[in-house]
C-alpha cells in the first residue's frame, strides 16, 4: 500500500505537489458555502419584503386567526392597540400603537358589546384573557374552565354578600346537582318581579312540578294505545314507534310525536293541542257532532252557541237526499233537532244588513249582539274579537253578499237580533249560567237551550272536557265561566344553562328523561347531573367544560344588531382601501 | 471539534441550565390560565435567553473572520457554539410552548431544527471522520489540492507509460504528440520552480518525481499501453468517475497481477509505479468522500443559520410590537 513509509511518498515529494497559493483560489466547496450563505438570508429577506410590500402581516400571526376574525388577520393593529375611538366610523386605531400593543377591550367592543357577566362580580377580566386568538380555527367562546373557576372555585361578591350561586365549583366533577324552577302549588306563575323557587333535582320532597297541566306519560307511552289508528290515519307515522308487546308487534306513541325539536334543534317546540291531543281528546259538547274549539271558555262557549245555531238552521233547511246529506241528517238526529225544533215563523222579518260585501266573521263590534256585550263574562274588546275570529274560523271565512236591501219582510227591531244566512234569525247567546236571553224561537233560541249541557260537558266534568288536562283558577270560581290557568309548560327547565338536543340525537330520549315510568303529572323529568356525567367526563369522551352549558355574557344585554360601520370603512381597517369589488 | 473531557464544564453548565429552565417551565405551564405563550413573562424570558444563545452561536462565524482579535480562545468560542447553541433549542421550545405558531414561527422552527440537527451531525462526524481519515488515507493531502494532485499523478503516469511504450497518443497529454525527451525536458525545467502554476488556475503543479528513463521497446508493451488507456488513465482523471475496476483494491490488485504476468520483467517496475499511483488516487478519492461528509453539513448549517438569525430578528421586532 502506498503510504508515508514508501520512499516515493516522502513529505518533501508530497509537499511539492501542493500549489503554495492554493488558498487564494476559490474552491467549489467554499464557493458554494459562500453562495448559499448569501442566498439563504436573501430568500428569507425577500419573503418578508414581499409580504411587507403588500401590507400583509399574516406571516407574523402567532397562529391561525379564529373563524370570526379571518378578515382581520392581515392587519395586526386592528385588534392590537388602543382600538378605534368611541363613535369612530372606521376601525383605525384611536392613537399610536407603539410597542407592546396588546389587544385592548376597546378594540373588541368596537364590534362586540360584551355584556357584563354579573353586576356583583369581583372583577371583570379583559376580553382577550378569555377569548384566545391565534389558536386556530376555533370558536372564541370556547374558553377554558380555568377562566370560570378562577372566580367560581371560591366565589366572592363585590359587596361582600354571600353569593347566590354555589360558592365552590372547580370543575364539572364538582358541579352541584342541577336545580330547576318550580311553581307554587297553585300552579300560578308569580307576578312580575317575583321569582320561582329553585329546587335541586335530588330534593325529592320539594321537587314537584306544579305546572297547570295534567298528563300521565306512562299511559300515553303504552303499547297499543287506543286511538292510535286514528292518529296514524290523521298525522301519519311520524313519532309513532313499533314495539314488541307480548311477542307481537304493536304501535306506540314515541316521544317525538309530541316533543318535536325547534328549528335550531336546541329545544323542543311547545305542545300543541291541535297536533298532539285533538285526535284522541275531542272537546265534545253533546250537541250533535259539534266540537268545542281549544280556546278560552268564553270563546269556546260562543263558538258552540254559533255552531249549534248553524246546525239548527242547516237541519231545518233543505237536506240533500242520499249520502250527500247523510252526515247532516245524523247530526241533526243526534242533536234531536228534527223532533224538537220549532218551525220557522212564516214571513219572519229579516234584519237589514249593511250594503256592500263584507267578509264573514270580520270584526265588527257594532254588529255583536247587545246581550253578548252586556253579558257578565268579563270579556274585553280583545276577547270579543277572539269570539268573532272563532266564528270566522267555524264559517270557513267565505264571503257572503249582504243584501243591499231587505228582501224579506222586516221584523220589529229587537235587541241583539241580527240577520243570519238563509234568513234565519239569530239570537245572541245568553249570559253564562243564565237561561235563554234571546227572545223568540228559531236557531238562536234553540242554541241557547243547548248551552247548559254543553257547558256541563266542557267545564264541569273532571274526567273530560277542559279539566281532563287543565286546571281552573280556584280564586275565580265565582265567575260565570271558569278561567283556565295557563299551563305555560317551561320550554327550558334550567334557565342558567343552555342545552342543545342536536348533538344528543344518538341517545334515546328515555335515557335522560324517565317519562315511561312517570304516571304523575307533578313528576319532574329532567335528568340529574349524574346522567350527564356518564358521557361528559374524560373517560366518556364528551367535553365537560363550563362553556358547554353556560354562557358568560348576558346576551339579553347584547347591543343592537345595527352596527356602526359602513362596509368601506370596515374594509379600510383590514387594508382594502380600493374599490376592488368583485362584480 | 472532538468532544473530550475538556467539555465537562460546558456540559454540566448546560445540563444545570436546562434543569432550571424545566423546573420553571413545568409549573408555569400548569398554572398559566391560557397555557404557555411566547408573550407571557416567562415565555418571553425564555425567548430572550434563547435568542441570545442563538446569536452567540451565530457569532462564531464572525469571530473566525477576525482571528487576531483578542476575543477569547477559538476553543472557547467553539465549545460555546456547540453547547449554548444546543441549549438554545429547548429554551426556544419553552418560549413557544412546544407550538409551531404561525407561518413565520413555523419557518423559524423548521430552520432551527435543521440547523440543530445538522450541527449535531457535524459534531458527531467530527468525532469519527478524522480517525477514519488517519487510518484510511495515509496520503492525506490538502483537500482543495486533490484534483490538482490527481492531475499530476496522471501526467506522471502518462510519462511513465510513454517511456515504456512510446507515445500513448492521447489528446491533451503532455506526451501525446511530442517526444518523450522534449516533454521531459520541459517538465524538468518547471519541476524545480516551486510556484509552477502561479497564474495557471487549474493547471496542475509540475510533477516532483524524477522523470522516467525511456525503455527499449518490447512487443508486449502494447498490452501495457492498452490497459493503461482503458482502465488506469480514466481512473486518474480528476473529473472522471472514480468508480470501476480500480476503485476496488482487490480487483485492482488482480488487474496488476495479471498485467505483470503478461509483461516482461523489464516493464514490472513501471507496473509497480502505476499500481502505487492508482493506490494514491484511491486514497485521494476516499479523502474527498470523507471530506464531503466531514464538511458537507456546513453547506446546510451555515446558510440556514444566517437565514434563521435574520428571520428571528424580524420575529422579535414584530412580536415585541404586538
Amino acid at each position: 500500500m502506498a503510504g508515508p513509509g514508501d520512499p516515493r511518498y516522502t513529505q518533501k515529494i508530497r509537499a511539492k505537489r501542493i500549489a503554495l497559493n492554493y488558498f487564494k483560489r476559490p474552491h467549489p466547496f467554499r464557493r458554494w458555502r459562500l453562495i448559499l450563505s448569501i442566498a439563504a438570508p436573501l430568500v428569507a429577506a425577500a419573503w418578508l419584503l414581499v409580504y411587507a410590500g403588500q401590507g400583509d402581516q399574516r406571516i407574523y400571526n402567532s397562529g391561525t386567526v379564529s373563524v370570526a376574525h379571518q378578515m382581520f388577520w392581515q392587519d395586526c393593529k386592528v385588534c392590537h392597540g388602543p382600538g378605534p375611538a368611541p363613535g369612530a366610523t372606521t376601525l383605525a386605531a384611536a392613537g399610536p400603537t407603539g410597542y407592546w400593543a396588546h389587544v385592548s377591550d376597546n378594540a373588541c367592543t368596537a364590534c362586540h358589546a360584551g355584556p357584563a357577566h354579573h353586576a356583583n362580580e369581583q372583577f371583570t377580566p379583559r376580553c382577550a384573557s378569555c377569548h384566545l386568538e391565534h389558536k386556530g380555527r376555533t370558536l372564541l367562546m370556547e374558553a377554558a374552565d380555568q377562566h370560570c373557576t378562577q372566580c367560581h372555585k371560591d366565589l366572592k361578591t363585590k359587596d361582600g354578600q354571600p353569593p347566590v350561586f354555589n360558592a365552590s365549583i372547580a370543575s364539572f366533577r364538582e358541579h352541584p346537582q342541577f336545580a330547576v324552577d318550580v311553581r307554587p302549588e297553585s300552579g300560578l306563575l308569580p307576578a312580575a318581579g317575583g321569582k320561582l323557587e329553585r329546587v335541586k333535582l335530588d330534593d325529592k320532597a320539594k321537587l314537584v312540578d306544579h305546572t297547570a297541566i295534567k298528563l300521565n306519560h306512562t299511559r300515553h307511552l303504552k303499547a297499543g294505545l287506543a286511538g292510535l289508528d286514528k292518529v296514524v290515519a290523521k298525522s301519519g307515522t311520524a313519532g309513532i314507534v313499533t314495539v314488541k308487546d307480548g311477542g307481537k308487534e304493536s304501535q306506540q306513541l314515541g316521544c317525538t310525536f309530541c316533543h318535536r325539536p325547534d328549528a335550531t334543534w336546541q329545544y323542543m317546540q311547545p305542545i300543541s293541542y291541535k297536533e298532539h291531543c285533538s285526535t284522541c281528546h275531542e272537546l265534545a259538547t253533546g250537541i250533535g257532532a259539534i266540537l268545542a274549539p281549544h280556546d278560552k271558555p268564553p270563546i269556546a262557549r260562543a263558538y258552540v252557541w254559533g255552531a249549534a245555531a248553524d246546525l239548527f238552521t242547516s237541519c231545518r233547511g233543505k237536506i240533500p237526499a242520499g249520502d250527500d246529506g247523510k252526515a247532516l241528517r245524523e247530526s241533526c238526529e243526534a242533536a234531536g233537532i228534527a223532533a224538537a225544533a220549532p218551525a220557522p215563523a212564516p214571513g219572519a222579518p229579516a234584519e237589514e244588513a249593511p250594503s256592500g260585501r263584507r267578509r264573514r266573521g270580520a270584526f265588527m263590534p257594532e254588529l255583536l249582539p247587545e246581550a253578548l256585550r252586556n253579558a257578565a263574562l268579563g270579556l274585553d274588546l280583545k276577547d270579543l274579537k277572539e269570539i268573532v275570529l272563532a266564528q270566522r274560523r267555524r264559517g270557513g271565512g267565505e264571503e257572503e253578499a249582504a243584501p243591499a236591501a231587505p228582501s224579506a219582510p222586516s221584523e220589529p227591531e229587537s235587541g241583539g237580533r241580527r240577520r243570519r244566512r238563509g234568513g234565519e234569525e239569530e239570537t245572541p247567546p245568553p249570559a253564562a249560567g243564565g237561561g235563554g236571553a234571546g227572545g223568540g224561537g228559531g236557531a238562536g233560541a234553540w242554541a241557547s237551550e243547548q248551552l247548559p249541557n254543553a257547558e256541563n260537558a266542557l267545564f264541569k266534568t273532571k274526567d273530560d272536557g277542559c279539566q281532563k288536562c287543565h286546571k281552573f283558577d280556584a280564586t275565580k270560581a265565582a265567575a260565570p265561566l271558569p278561567e283556565v290557568i295557563p299551563p305555560k309548560i317551561p320550554a327550558r327547565w334550567l334557565p342558567h344553562s343552555k342545552f342543545d338536543h342536536s348533538p344528543h340525537r344518538p341517545i334515546a330520549c328515555g335515557e335522560c328523561h324517565k317519562a315511561a315510568a312517570s304516571s304523575k303529572t307533578d313528576d319532574v323529568l329532567m335528568p340529574a347531573i349524574i346522567t350527564c356525567r356518564d358521557c361528559h367526563q374524560p373517560k366518556g369522551g364528551a367535553r365537560a367544560g363550563c362553556v358547554e352549558c353556560h354562557r358568560y355574557h348576558d346576551k339579553s344585554k347584547e347591543r343592537d344588531a345595527d352596527g356602526p360601520y359602513k362596509i368601506p370603512a370596515l374594509l379600510s381597517g383590514v387594508g382594502r382601501k380600493g374599490p376592488d369589488r368583485i362584480k | 471539534m472532538l468532544i473530550d473531557r475538556s467539555h465537562r464544564t460546558w456540559i454540566a453548565l448546560c445540563v444545570v441550565a436546562l434543569a432550571v429552565s424545566t423546573a420553571i417551565y413545568v409549573p408555569y405551564v400548569r398554572h398559566a390560565l391560557n397555557g404557555p405563550s411566547g408573550g407571557s413573562f416567562v415565555g418571553l424570558t425564555f425567548g430572550i435567553i434563547g435568542s441570545i444563545l442563538m446569536v452567540f452561536a451565530g457569532v462564531l462565524g464572525a469571530r473566525r473572520k477576525v482571528p487576531m482579535w483578542r476575543l477569547g480562545r477559538a476553543t472557547f468560542w467553539m465549545r460555546g457554539h456547540i453547547w449554548l447553541g444546543l441549549l438554545s433549542y429547548p429554551l426556544i421550545l419553552f418560549h413557544g410552548g412546544f407550538g409551531l405558531g404561525g407561518p413565520l414561527t413555523l419557518v423559524l422552527m423548521v430552520l432551527f431544527t435543521i440547523v440543530i440537527i445538522s450541527g449535531i451531525l457535524g459534531v458527531l462526524l467530527q468525532q469519527v471522520m478524522p480517525r477514519l481519515l488517519l487510518t484510511r488515507v495515509p496520503l492525506e493531502t490538502v483537500f482543495e489540492q486533490i484534483d490538482s494532485i490527481v492531475a499530476q499523478l496522471r501526467t506522471e503516469s502518462d510519462e511513465l507509460v510513454a517511456a515504456a511504450c512510446g507515445p500513448i497518443g492521447v489528446e491533451g497529454s503532455p506526451v501525446a504528440a511530442a517526444t518523450v525527451t522534449a516533454t521531459a525536458t520541459s517538465l524538468e525545467r518547471r519541476a524545480g520552480g516551486g510556484l509552477g502554476d502561479r497564474g495557471g488556475g487549474h493547471q496542475p503543479r509540475s510533477t516532483p518525481r524524477a522523470h522516467p528513463t525511456p525503455l527499449p521497446p518490447t512487443p508486449e508493451s502494447g498490452i501495457l499501453r492498452e490497459t493503461y488507456l482503458r482502465e488506469i488513465r480514466p481512473f486518474l482523471d480528476p473529473r472522471g468517475s472514480s468508480n470501476g475496476v480500480l476503485s476496488n483494491p482487490g480487483r485492482s490488485q488482480t488487474l496488476f497481477r495479471d498485467l505483470r504476468t503478461a509483461l516482461p520483467t523489464l516493464l514490472h517496475p513501471t507496473v509497480g509505479e502505476l499500481e502505487a499511483t492508482v493506490e494514491e488516487r484511491r486514497q485521494l478519492r476516499d479523502q474527498k468522500r470523507l471530506h464531503h461528509w466531514l464538511h458537507g453539513w456546513l453547506l446546510v448549517h451555515v446558510p440556514l443559520s444566517l437565514a434563521l438569525l435574520l428571520l428571528g430578528a424580524a420575529h422579535a421586532i414584530i412580536a415585541l410590537r404586538y
